[in-house]
Order: C-alpha cells, then structure tokens, then sequence
C-alpha cells in the first residue's frame, strides 16, 4: 500500500529530531560537518516548500554518496568510534531529505534514538543526558504526531508533547531507575571498543620526551577527584604514581614492561600509618592507574608491579572508583637486583658526552658516593634554571643542550636531566610520571587533578635506604610543588575572581564528582555491594528476581497513574452524578444498582417541592442516554448539559422527611 | 496418522476457543449493542513497533556492552515508554460499545453507506480509534461518549446481506502496537436489485391503466422524461425536445384510480437478472407515479397497494428472489 505523503508539520517535526541528534554530537562534529548537516535539512525545507513532497532520485544518490564521501575524507575512513557516529549522522541526514512518508519518518526516528545513544560514546555528563531527554520528547511526541488518525491532517504539536512526549519519558522514569539499578551488568565485554576510542585522554602516555608534558600546562580538565579518610595530605606530599620510565634513548623515556621488575613481588616497609584514599578517576583509556605515592596494596582486579605501578588488564574506558592506601614516609625495594641496577644505569645511545663528562667528573670527585652526587645535582639545577611552560626547542643531544645552553625547562626536561646525570655518574636513576599538587574543592572536601597538574620527577637508589624520590623541579620552582606558593604560580587560577564564581565553580565541580560516582561509575560490583547492603546474597540471580518485582511495581505505578479516572467527559453524565452526589448528601440512599427511574421516583418522593427540578433533570438524563433510534449528537447532549447545569443551580434539597429511607 | 491427530486438534480448538474468543465465538454475527472488553481485545506490535523494538534490543547491548550508564538509562527510560504505550491502545477500546449500525437500503450498484454509533460510559476520553473495513479507516475520537460515524462499503450483491465484520482498532499512543476488535454486529443491509436503467419501462398495461391512453393534445396529463430506448414513438414529445438538448417522451401523470399489474410473465424473453431489474424499474416508476400496484412473482403476489411499504416489500421481494 502507497503511503500518502507526510503532513509538514509531522515532517518538520522529525527533521527537529535528526537536528537534535546532531546537536548532541556537536562537542567533537567538526563545524564543517555540522554546516553539511544543517544544509541537507534546509534542502529538505526548500523541497517541501517548492511543492515537491519527494526528493528526486538523483539527489537523494548524490547526497548519500557526497556525504559518505565527505565522513571518509574527514576521517580517512569509515571505521571507529567519531568516523562511524558521523557516517551514521551523515547517512541519517541523507534519509532526511528523502523523507516524505509516514514510513520514512519512523524510520528517521528509530535512527535518532541510536544516535542519542551513540552520544555518549564521547560523554557522560548530567548536560548531555538533560539533552538527551529533551531529544527523547521530541522523538516520542513525533511519533505521536506521526500516530495521529483523528485529524492527521492538522496534527497539534504541543498536545503532543504534553499528553505523549513528556508524560510518557516522566511516567517511564521510575522504570528507568530501576531498571539502571538492577539489570545486571556484563563482567565482560561482548566485543571490543570502537577503535579510535583510545586517544591517550590524560594527555599522559607511556613515552616521555621534552615537551609532553609542558603542553597539558593550560588544560583545565579533570582527570581525577580524590577524597581521603583523614585530611587532605599538604600538596609536597601530594605526588600521585603513574607510570615508571626505565628506557632512555638519548632523548626520550620510556616504560617497560619486561625487565623493570613488572613480575617481581613489590617491596616496601611503610613508616608511617597509611593514608586512606578513594579515587575517581575519568576515562584515560590507559591501563595504569595513578596512585599516591607510596601505594601500598593494589585495588581490587589490578596488580601492583615490582617498581610500583598499578596496572589492569582492561583499559579504563569509563569512569573507574577505586580505593588505595599510601605511605607517605617509606622504605622502597632497599635490595635492588643486578637486572634492574643495569637497567637503571641505562644511557642510551653516545649521545650528550658533556653531561656524561660532568656526571663522571662528578663521580671522581666524590668517590662515588651516591649521596653527594645527589646533592650535587641539585646543586647544578638551583643554579639559574628557568621553569617555563614554553622551554625552548631542543638540539640533537637534548640534555646537553638543555644543561649548558637553553636552561629554560618544564618538569620533563629537569627530570629527565637530572636521572641522565645521576646514571651518568653510575647512581641507579629512573624517572616516574603522574600527577602532583591538585586543586582542593571546598564544598566536597576533595582533591581535582587537572591534565595541568601533570608532572614528572626521578626516583635514585641509595644503599640501604632503596628508591627516593627526587623531584628536581622542586629545586628550580619550590611553588610549583609547595601550596603556599601555589596561587602565584597557578596560571589556571583566576585572578581576583570574586569567591562566589569560585564557589560555584566548586559546587559544579561537587555536582559531576557526585554524578560520577552515582551515575557513570556504577557497575557490577556497586550492584555486589548493593545486594548486601539489602541482605540477599551478591548473585546475579537475586538481582533479576528483584529487576522483575521493582520493574513490574514500577511500571504498575505509572499505569495506574495514566488511567487514573479524571472527571467524566461527557457532560450529562457528568451533572448526572452531580444531581446524584446532592441528592445523597440530603440522605436520600444510593446504591450503585439504583435505576435512574427509582432514583427519581424517591427524590421525587423526598422532596415534592423540587419535583419540577427533579423531573426535568431526571428526563434529560434518560432521554440523552437511553433514548434509542435517533442518534444523538454531541451538540444535544452539550445542550442537555447545560439545561441540567442551570436547573442544578436552583435544586437544594434539604431536611429529609424520615419517611424515605 | 489424521485418526491420532484429529482428538488434539479438537482439544486445541477449545482451548482456542476458551482463550482467544475474539479468533472463534467472536467471529459470529452478535446483536447490538456490542461492548468491548479486555478479552476480545488483542494486540500486537506494528512493523514500526518491531523495528523501533529490535533498535531498543541493539541499544541496550551497546549500552551494557560498553558499561555506559547513561546511554543504559536512555535505553531503559525509552524501553519504559515503550512499555507504557503498549497497554493504552486496550484502554483506548475497552468499554467502547458499538450501540447501534443504520443502513438505509440501496440499488446494487449504488454507493453503500452505513451509519455507526459508538458510545462509552467511562470517564476517561477514547481518542484515537480508527474504524476499518475493507480499504477504508475511519478515525475518530470519543470525547463526549458517543460519536457516529458513516462509512462506505464495497458494493454487495442483491438481497438481505449481513454489514459484515468491522474492525476497531487503536494504535495510540505512539504507533508502536496495534490493539484491535473485531465487531461482527448482526445487523443487514437490504440491497434491492439494480433498476433497469434505459429500456422499454412502459408499465405494463393492467385494469385501469390500458384505458388510461394518454389523450393526445393535452399535455397537462402528461410529465416529461428523458426518452429511454423502446418508448414507442408516438410518445416523443417533438416540441418539448426540441427545446430541450434531449429527447423527450411524454409520460403519464398520475392517474388516480389506475392501477398496474407488474408481472414476472411479462418479462419474458429477456435474461433472469434483467427481468428482476426490469421489475424493479416499474416498481420504482409506479411508486413514483404514485400509482397502486400489484407485483407478480413466480411464487407469490404482492399487493395491490400504493403506501412506502408495500413498494418496500416489493422491492425485498425482488431482491431475495434467487
């Protein structure tokens, strides 16, 4: 069967729809794209206006084909996960234009709905889930509108909303809650991750070389949120673990996994009682986590390597809690094996022979006392170092360059430097790269770690005492590691911003933490430990059995709601029982098999002096509903209606006689 | 083989017929009124329903798949709306009575209309239903409890014919399930035979009427009418065609005390149906002249008479001849 062609508001309704699909990709669709998608719904408009319902076959092959052309050459090709959401929008865009049926339209509609949802591949966030909603109601008033057979012909958009859209996504959120709590989450993925999904997020990575660092220097955005036991550690003591670099090349370090002590059990005498700490940590799509530095045990499906990274099997794609303890004061790995201590002294290629000659004259000069080498190396970098968010660019052999010529760093170069000189001089060096300092949110009581609060600093073995952190950016910029300095140096703080934008920006911040933990983070063992907190036993079976009963309660509830008996709709009916309610306030009895014919009888009975009223009420009533042969339009009943209404106005029946019981 | 399996396909009927009586006992013709209810109403999800659900099925494997909780939550908050819709197209037809079904006869061939009366007594409005039958959908609210509704139908053979079954159906509020009934009310429809349209339609001459030749000259006994093929030539009226586009012959007014015999005999030479149509057409003529009228069948005579219903009763006689 041909299906006619679609109303224009139904169809400008559902190009609404793919529009706000698009505007919940716009955070990463480049501008390009997005200019593309408006065109094609333009396209749409000026067809439907030109008085042609159909886009002709040439245009609706030339848009698909131009289009997906388009997505591939931005993308390079149609795989992943921003190439495949913008082929999918792209291919959407194209089924836009050559909507003109009622079919077609639902069909752009079921799309719209994967795309809300492909959404969130890029973002989680309580704003995107607002628009998400508001998608929805545009979508399911659509279909609504797309429903309609009384007057297909002049659908009414904002009944639609309100008696389909938003009331239906409003009745369906107990449902949703439910639902969200109780359907047991998969251990494991059924299949892998869009591939482009792994975009070092943190900016961090298992590779370091002059200026990775210094360009997160600027970036504001979260990476973690920490919240301790007790106080908040002071921000010197704050360094929170990555990665340990072993491997120099000349230039650049890097980790490995094979001989730095990755399968050696971790040793480590703490001195201090730990630190509790719980962490939230964004996606990084890496698989370390970042620890405050001791740690003391791995969390829960992690492992803690013998130079103490925290390591998962699976990359943390989504928003992953974890708790830790630390040690703030320690003994780390005191004995270090004859592998590690050659990997540590590692130098890399021939390249900087004058750090080297410098280091060795060092060495001589001591005695090879790895203390005073230490010492001296400070020494060197407190000279006249300059700590610069844009060091200058680096020659060939990078460190004697940055040593003897530039002098102007970033975290990177000092540690970097400074572990090639202590290898140098034959003293086990190795450079760790995280986090250090964070911000502290007043209104939570946490700690915000920032890409901007990326740092690297050394670890050097010493006899007896094991590894030692060493940060030598400490000796060239004391405030960039220390609190009171902080704000000076802070180039993220606002100056003179006045304290309520400051407050508000820290109860935004509060707002995603605990949207975090509450929403994006919640998984499988939250729904084990939800369990217990009810008292049944942490099985996934115990959840379906209460999945089904909520669910069922739920969706009871908004049934209920939805057929909740508002007033009568037709109006005799309606004055008929108002008739009825006075005539049983004045005691007259009801019963709900009381004939309309006996009812009347008795009012009349009851009260003679209203007999006119009662009569005429009582005859409308039977002739409107139980008058046969002539159909009764609604225009008498309304008449009806209103002649009950005001004859009600006058009927007040009082003082019963006794008689009639 | 059929011998074993013939008591279980019995066995399976009744359960049929005890669980899905709109499939069976409600597929029988059933007096007016005919009321609704939950167990003659049946739904099932629209092609839309099944796509728009296979996408939801998808979603929520993406959703789990990646451990993305928001895009679980806007899995499950449309899985709930979905879930709602589904029981509200019932609600739209439960308690709907189909009150009353008026037919006014008509000439095969002739466009056929009947009139609906549909009424509810609840409180809550019943909007969206859509009446079907054939190719034709109707679709109509029932917001002050009753509403009418005429729909056409496909033509049908001569004779007293049942209206058939219609169907009611709702697909509020999203277009995802279809609920629907099917009402077979009892009423039928009186179809008379198609009246001859052109031929010799003089009546036939009878007591009374053979002596009733038309006095030339005088035209105020005479009305006129388009010619039809076999009026004899004497009855053009010259004049008046002249003036006229078409061809016009004079015709007999009324005449009281005239009276025709229209007999099946008279029809003879010409085939079965034509001779019913021929029959019907002076039926049509002589009620129109006003005329007393007998009519003759092979098995009964009807009449004389001259009123609405004798016409009437000739007519159905015509209609259910074989």
């Amino acid at each position: 069967m041909k299906e006619p062609a679609l109303n224009p508001i139904a169809l400008a309704a559902t190009a609404a729809c793919f529009i706000g699909g698009v505007v919940l990709h716009a955070g990463w669709l480049p501008w390009s794209l997005i200019g593309v998608f408006a065109a094609t719904v333009a396209l749409r408009a000026a067809l439907g206006l030109a008085g042609r319902p159909r886009a002709p076959w040439w245009l609706r092959l030339g848009l698909m084909l131009g289009l997906g052309w388009l997505v591939i050459a931005t993308y390079g090709n149609p795989f992943g996960r921003e190439a495949g959401s913008a082929m999918l929008l792209a291919m959407l865009a194209a089924k836009v234009v050559e909507t003109h049926s009622r079919r077609d339209a639902r069909v752009v509609l079921t799309a719209t709905c994967f795309v809300a949802m492909a959404a969130f591949l890029f973002d989680q966030g309580p704003v995107k889930l607002l628009l998400a909603a508001v998608v929805v109601v545009m979508i399911l008033s659509t279909m609504r509108l797309l429903a309609e057979v009384t007057r297909p012909e002049q659908p009414n958009l904002s009944l639609a909303l309100r008696s389909a859209g938003m009331k239906y996504l409003l009745l369906a959120i107990p449902f949703a809650l439910v639902c969200f709590m109780l359907f047991p989450r998969l251990g494991a993925p059924l299949w892998g991750a869009p591939t482009d999904a792994f975009t070092g997020r943190t900016g961090i990575s298992d590779r370091m070389e002059p200026g990775s660092l210094s360009a997160l220097a600027l970036d504001d955005t979260p990476v973690m949120r920490v919240s301790f036991d007790g106080p908040i550690p002071p921000a010197a003591e704050r360094y929170f673990r990555g990665l340990v670099l072993w491997w120099f090349d000349g230039r650049a370090w890097a980790g490995t996994d094979l001989l730095s002590g990755f399968n050696q059990p971790p040793v480590i005498e703490g001195q201090t009682a730990p630190i509790r700490y719980e962490v939230m940590l964004e996606p990084t799509d890496q698989r370390w986590l970042f620890m405050l530095d001791a740690p003391g045990a791995a969390p829960a499906d992690t492992r803690l390597t013998g130079d103490f990274q925290v390591r998962r099997d699976s990359p943390v794609s989504n928003v992953l809690r974890y708790e830790a303890s630390a040690w703030t004061r320690y003994r780390m790995q005191p004995e270090l094996p004859r592998l590690q201590r050659r990997l540590a002294l590692g130098l890399g290629d021939e390249r900087n022979p004058r750090t080297r000659a410098l280091a060795q004259s060092w060495a001589e000069q001591t005695g090879g006392d790895a203390r005073a080498i230490a010492q001296k190396g400070l020494e060197l970098i407190n000279q006249d170092f300059i700590y610069s968010f844009e060091p200058p660019l680096l020659a060939r052999d990078s460190i004697d360059d940055f040593l003897f010529s530039t002098r102007a760093g970033f975290c990177e170069h000092f540690a970097s430097a400074y572990a090639f000189l202590m290898r140098a001089a034959g003293v086990p060096a190795r450079v760790v790269v995280g986090f250090q300092g964070g911000l502290i949110n007043r209104a939570g009581n946490y700690l915000i770690i920032r890409r901007a609060d990326a740092h690297a600093w050394t670890e050097v073995w010493f006899e007896g005492e094991g590894w030692v952190r060493i940060d030598p950016t400490a000796a060239v910029a004391p405030e960039r590691i220390s609190e009171d300095a902080r704000t000076q140096f802070d180039l993220l703080e606002r100056d003179g911003e006045a304290s309520w934008l400051t407050g508000l920006r820290e109860r935004t911040d509060l707002f995603g933490h605990w949207w975090n933990r509450a929403v994006v983070e919640f998984n499988a063992l939250r729904q084990r430990q939800m369990l217990q907190a009810l008292g049944a036993p942490p099985d996934a079976r115990w959840l379906v059995v209460l999945l089904v009963i909520a669910a069922f309660a739920s969706l009871a509830l908004a049934l209920f709601w939805l057929g909740r008996t508002r007033r009568h709709q037709d109006p005799v009916l309606r004055q008929w029982l108002r008739f009825k309610a006075r005539l049983q306030s004045a005691g007259i009895k009801i019963l709900p098999a009381t004939a309309p014919q006996a009812l009347i009888q008795r009012a009349l009975h009851g009260f003679p002096d209203q007999a006119d009223a009662i009569r005429r009420i009582g005859a409308l009533f039977i002739e409107s509903r139980y008058a046969t042969g002539t159909l009764v339009c609604a225009r008498d009943a309304r008449g009806a209606a209103s002649t009950m209404r005001q004859t009600l106005r006058g009927f007040k029946p009082r003082g019963l006689p006794a008689s009639s019981g | 083989m059929l011998a074993i399996a013939r008591p279980h396909w019995q066995a399976l009927m009744l359960w049929f017929e005890r669980r899905l009586p709109a499939l069976t006992r409600y597929r029988q013709a059933e007096a007016l009124p005919i009321a609704l209810h939950r167990r003659r109403i049946y739904v099932l999800p629209t092609g839309f329903g099944l796509l728009f659900g296979s996408m939801l099925v998808v979603m929520l494997l993406g959703a789990l798949n990646f451990n993305n909780n928001a895009a679980l939550l806007l899995t499950f908050a449309l899985s709930g709306a979905v879930v709602l819709s589904m029981s509200r197209g019932v609600v739209m037809l439960d308690g709907v009575r189909l009150a009353q079904v008026r037919a006014t006869p008509v000439h095969a061939g002739d466009p056929l209309r009947i009139e609906c009366l549909f009424e509810h007594d609840s409180a809550e409005p019943r909007e969206q239903l859509l009446l079907e039958r054939d190719q034709q959908r109707l679709g109509f609210d029932l917001r002050d409890g009753r509403h009418a509704l005429s729909l056409g139908l496909a033509p049908m053979r001569r004779g007293l014919q049942p209206v058939g079954r219609l169907t009611l159906s709702s697909s509020f509020p999203f277009g995802l399930f279809r609920a629907w009934s099917v009402l077979n009310p009892d009423t039928s429809i009186w179809i008379y035979p198609t009246p001859e349209a052109r031929g010799p339609a003089p009546l036939p001459g009878g007591s009374g009427l053979a002596s009733a030749r038309p006095q030339r000259g005088d035209d105020e006994w005479f009305a006129l009418r388009e010619y039809r093929h076999g009026d004899p030539k004497r009855l053009i009226a010259w004049r008046a065609s002249a003036r006229s586009e078409r061809l016009m012959v004079k015709e007999l007014v009324q005449e009281t005390g005239a009276e025709y015999q229209l007999d099946w005999d008279a029809t003879r030479g010409l085939a079965h149906e034509a001779r019913i149509s021929r029959l019907t057409r002076w039926v049509l003529d002589a009620s129109a002249a006003g005329a007393r009228f007998a009519l003759h069948l092979p098995n009964e005579t009807i009449g004389p008479g001259k009123d609405p219903a004798h016409t009437r009763r000739c007519l159905q006689a015509l209609s259910l001849l074989p």
